[in-house]
């Protein structure tokens, strides 16, 4: 909120001006923003998701080190037990992840081990699409483009907790071109942005009277009869109101965390951080990190991961501690699946099912929960893939009624116990 | 692809019941005898379509030439009138003459009364002309109302036995219900021409609106009688290796990947601007934006696959089958050196099978998510494409018969020792094949929503065509649900159809490629790169705050942006740019409006609001009539140019 105040009145010209091609005074707009979120005080709590696409190897992520058949299915990918950042007697970090450690040593960090759901579905699609949902069993999709404009677990979080006027930037995915079904619902519609929300109408033209028509065309009902038509009228009015927000806020943030150049999840995170120093009303971010799926050559390509994942979640982290202590903020690492136990013939993993999943922040309750499923041939799903032991839409219950303080049950159609990893 | 597969897809689908079922497609049982049966009838009841759509076309001809010469006969009859009361009034005029001259000089009234014996005789002579010309006229005219009406009774009955015939074509297809013919009118050929193709010039939707339904649906979809692209591309393969390779040192190793990369780079580029022009200027374009079909149904990224050459490889398969046989499809693409090695296929080995052509083969390009497979399946169709392998720098597909798992497999419940291609034939039998198939074809030419009993249809119409894409595709064209006004203008146009469709409107032909190659990607399109292996997602997802955003300003600065890519600063005169009056010159404009009706009507398929007409009207301001364009050609054209992106920029725009 500090950050707003701190604009002058050139700034706001400036960056009001590219939107007011479409109409509508900014500054006002802003500080009403301000005073909303004020307001809330009481449930202020921000989740950012990061979402690991691809398929992330759990195994090389909190790494059983201590048992045999870990070290026997993994010729090629497995990690040294004396490089392993033991958080017990049993498991490990990956070596890449040094800020995550650190975390858990402060009691920051809190590991759910063996995340899944029943009938694992082993198509990128269909369990990101569960993932997203929050529905275990989505009906069979027809068409791949069916589920586009469904609604995903965040996004029905939107709706049950803001069920008043629509906020399109309740929920915004950064990074990504088009909106990530997690965060879509019905009433706020939740934003995609690529970069740092530039909404800039026209920007190359010298004709004046362009840019003027087009203001006004935008205030011009369409014929009617045509929901096509209007979905797409309603997103330009959206794509207006988050410009004015997003512009304003996140234009000239500045920080004195250095953020690592050339990792696009950084700089993804940078643009989270901004947000939330400027005091944006919005409560969930949805980022994401690609290129898990290691069929291949896994070894040099995961650790890489790692490193990029440490050093990105470490500066956001470090940045957010600038604020209130880091209490403002959860951070919530997820992936569509595990990976194969057995390594396949190049030197990579197949799809899988099982994984860990990490909570960051303040308000977590440090430590490891859950075993970490075995790997003997008889604990096996179907005797290839990880058994899971706690249910992805627990973590959700337990995120949205001790974090976003509401209940779960109208979002994930029924009551799941809630876990000890937040306070 | 073997010769007798090519030679195969390009015969038209009725041939389908010249070859004895099983011969070119092993996948499908000996077709069953009330199948062919019905498929008899269809074969005749496209050959009535067919005879009769020419007839009528004739009709029309005829008709046409009919109204011309009873035009001619008209104005002729017209001519002799003028004539005889012309004659009339110079009569009167001697009368009067005579009068006056009454009491005057004899010799002058002499002179008065022959002059007035003339132009009697004249006038009797015009009235005797007229007379005939009226006649004639009216003998013409009554021939040509008989003709007219035996004509239109005869062109009637035409298009009934048409219509009834296509009724018998798709009820024997298992097919959509086609339209009624006598519904054609210019708003559906527009829409045919939108999505079987990349939209038109008004020249062009008029001409479709002139053929009728049938005929306009044959010009598209019998793409191969229009002249194929003369637009060469000379793909290169990769630098290959050296003779001396093993004496290289690390250093020389390194600087070869680089030129590789550099040249493989370079020759993406070319081919991207190659495939673009073709969409924007062929004369095929149903065959190019199956082609796009296809890339999005068939994913490979060159981003993963880092050969242009391959790339091209696969375009082309993709453009000898666009409506061809699917089976071909299936089988060409898993012996296609891009996706086999898009899809790890070359460490898909015997003693460890990697799953992911497998797995996508059955998910994504034939069965569907979750319709009639199992993990299991997976596993072991896995085992059968062992040893289907590339060579990356060939770019040839070959069999490697060491890693091949000859053993026995059990896939949807069969046990045998199968092959590849058996797999893939295994597949093409299952029933979730066709309809996931006809579901894509549905979703991408017709309805986002995907409507169940509807692509059943569909996929009827494929398998009793034995996987011939082209019959699907004629129910679909012909459909009343493709004209339906739920479907039409209902979709939100891709990038790449945003632009081709933008150029080929207008008529354009000069066109910055790699622009436009830039333009799409930054829009979330990119040629040759779809974001992941299930291809662009399409529809809706195509619109958000953000990317719209991107589409009004990339549209815009398509449209300011100078023809010839990243000239020298120096020659960027206005000039290189759209030359927007030179491309409307065929018209007439007497004011603003009939320019904003003119340009409103050319690009949006969706009605625009009369206020929003009004307000594009007020933006062109003091705008001259078009005679007097070629005086102020910069200024008329910028504002054109300005009138256009304020068109492209609005929501109406995305939508065909």
């Amino acid at each position: 909120m500090l950050q707003i105040r701190k604009f002058d009145r050139r700034q706001m010209v400036q960056y009001g001006m590219g939107l007011a091609a479409m109409g509508g005074a900014a500054p006002g707009f802003l500080f009403r923003t301000a005073q909303a979120a004020q307001a809330k005080k009481d449930s202020d709590s921000i989740l950012v998701v990061v979402q690991l696409s691809g398929g992330n190897d759990g195994l090389s992520t909190v790494i059983p080190f201590q048992d045999p058949a870990y070290h026997n299915a993994r010729k090629a990918t497995r990690l040294d037990p004396k490089d392993v950042l033991r958080l017990n007697d049993d498991v490990g970090l990956h070596p890449n992840l040094k800020d995550f450690k650190g975390f858990y040593d402060q009691g920051k960090l809190a590991v759910i081990q063996g995340v899944g759901y029943p009938n694992p579905n082993q198509s990128h699609f269909t369990s990101m699409d569960i993932w997203h949902s929050g529905e275990a069993n989505t009906k069979e999709s027809p068409s791949p483009s069916a589920t586009s404009g469904l609604e995903g677990w965040l996004g029905k979080y939107c709706d049950v907790a803001y069920p008043d006027k629509p906020d399109s930037t309740l929920a915004i995915a950064v990074g990504f071109n088009q909106t990530p079904r997690a965060i879509q619902s019905r009433r706020h519609g939740g934003l995609a942005v690529q970069g740092q929300g530039g909404f800039r109408l026209f920007g190359n033209t010298q004709d004046k009277a362009r840019v003027e028509a087009m203001e006004r065309l935008s205030k011009e009902k369409n014929q009617p009869g045509n929901s096509s038509l209007d979905f797409i009228t309603r997103t330009i009015v959206d794509a207006v109101e988050a410009g004015k927000k997003i512009n304003t806020i996140s234009g000239n943030y500045r920080t004195p965390v250095v953020y690592p150049f050339n990792i696009p999840l950084a700089a993804a995170l940078r643009t989270v951080a901004s947000l939330i120093a400027g005091g944006a009303s919005t409560r969930v971010y949805y980022v994401y990190q690609d290129g898990y799926d290691t069929h291949a050559g896994q070894k040099a390509r995961h650790d890489k991961l790692m490193a990029d994942l440490n050093q990105a979640v470490g500066a956001f982290s470090k940045d957010m501690e600038r604020l209130e202590g880091g209490k403002k903020v959860l951070l919530m690492t997820m992936s569509e699946f595990g990976r194969r136990v057995e390594e396949n013939g190049s030197q990579g993993t197949d799809h899988g099912t099982a994984a860990p999943m990490f909570l960051i922040g303040a308000g977590v309750k440090g430590g490891v929960s859950g075993k970490h499923p075995g790997l003997k041939k008889e604990d096996l799903y179907l005797g290839r893939d990880l058994q899971f032991h706690s249910d992805f839409r627990a973590v959700y219950a337990t995120v949205l009624e001790k974090w976003l303080k509401t209940p779960s049950k109208q979002i994930l159609g029924k009551q799941f116990p809630l876990l000890e990893c937040l306070g | 692809m073997n010769r007798n597969r090519v030679f195969l897809s390009i015969l038209a689908w009725s041939c389908f019941l010249l070859v004895p079922a099983g011969a070119f497609q092993k996948a499908e049982p000996p077709a069953d005898p009330t199948v062919t049966e019905l498929l008899k009838k269809a074969y005749l009841a496209r050959g009535t379509i067919d005879a009769n759509s020419k007839k009528i076309a004739a009709f029309d001809k005829f008709l046409q030439g009919r109204i011309e010469a009873t035009q001619t006969a008209l104005l002729k009859a017209a001519d002799s009138s003028i004539f005889s009361l012309k004659a009339l009034g110079d009569l009167e005029a001697a009368r009067k003459k005579l009068a006056v001259l009454i009491n005057g000089n004899k010799s002058e009234i002499d002179q008065a009364k022959q002059e007035m014996v003339v132009k009697e005789l004249a006038k009797q002579k015009a009235f005797i002309e007229a007379t005939k010309a009226k006649e004639k006229f009216e003998i013409l005219a009554r021939a040509s109302e008989e003709t007219e009406k035996l004509f239109s009774q005869q062109k009637e009955n035409l298009v009934a036995q048409v219509n009834e015939a296509a009724a018998i074509e798709a009820l024997a297809l298992g097919g959509l219900k086609p339209l009624d013919a006598r519904q054609w009118d210019r708003s559906k050929a527009r829409h045919l021409l939108n999505r079987a193709g990349f939209g038109g010039t008004p020249q062009e939707v008029d001409a479709l609106t002139q053929m009728g339904l049938h005929l306009a649906v044959d010009f598209l979809l019998e793409f191969q009688r229009q002249p194929g692209s003369q637009i060469p591309f000379e793909s290169q393969l990769p630098e290959a290796a050296q003779p001396g390779e093993m004496f290289l040192t690390p250093m020389e190793i390194q600087n070869r990947e680089f030129r590789r990369r550099a040249a493989d780079g370079a020759q993406l580029n070319n081919l991207k601007s190659w495939w673009l022009q073709r969409m924007v200027q062929g004369q095929r374009p149903l065959q190019e934006k199956l082609v796009l079909f296809w890339h999005g149904h068939f994913t490979s990224e060159h981003r993963v696959v880092q050969n242009a050459h391959a790339m091209y490889r696969q375009n082309e398969l993709f453009r000898e089958n666009a409506a061809g046989n699917f089976s071909h499809l299936l089988h060409g693409i898993v012996h296609d050196p891009a996706m086999l090695r898009y899809l790890d296929n070359n460490s898909n080995v015997k003693s460890k099978p990697n799953e992911n052509l497998a797995r996508e083969l059955m998910e994504l390009f034939a069965m569907g998510e979750g319709n009639g497979y199992k993990e299991k399946d997976i596993m072991e169709g896995a085992r059968a494409l062992t040893g289907f392998v590339y060579d990356p720098l060939s770019c040839q597909f070959r069999f490697d018969s060491v890693n091949h798992d000859f053993g026995a497999k059990v896939i949807f419940g069969t046990t045998a020792n199968f092959s590849g291609d058996e797999f893939v034939d295994l597949i093409l039998r299952q029933p979730a094949t066709s309809r996931h198939a006809a579901n894509r074809l549905y979703a991408f030419f017709a309805r986002q929503e995907t409507n169940r009993a509807s692509v059943e249809r569909l996929a009827s119409v494929l398998r009793r065509a034995q996987f011939e894409i082209k019959p699907l595709l004629r129910n679909l064209f012909l459909s009343e649900e493709f004209y339906h006004p739920q479907t039409m203008a209902s979709q939100v146009k891709s990038p790449g159809e945003l632009v081709v469709g933008f150029y080929r409107e207008l008529g354009q032909k000069e066109v910055n490629y790699p622009g436009l190659d830039l333009a799409m990607r930054a829009m979330g399109q990119e040629l040759f790169n779809p974001p992941n292996v299930k291809g662009w997602e399409g529809g809706k997802s195509w619109i958000n705050a953000n990317s719209l955003v991107t589409r009004f300003n990339q549209t815009s600065s398509l449209i300011d942006r100078p023809l010839v890519f990243a000239p020298p600063v120096a020659q960027r005169p206005a000039l290189t740019q759209v030359d927007v009056a030179a491309l409307l010159a065929p018209f007439v404009f007497n004011s603003p409006v009939e320019v904003v009706n003119h340009m409103v009507r050319r690009h949006l398929a969706v009605p625009l609001n009369e206020n929003k007409k009004a307000e594009l009207v007020k933006y062109l301001g003091n705008f001259p009539p078009s005679r007097e364009w070629e005086k102020q050609k910069p200024m008329v054209n910028s504002k054109l140019r300005g009138l256009l992106s304020l068109l492209l920029a609005s929501p109406e725009y995305q939508l065909h």
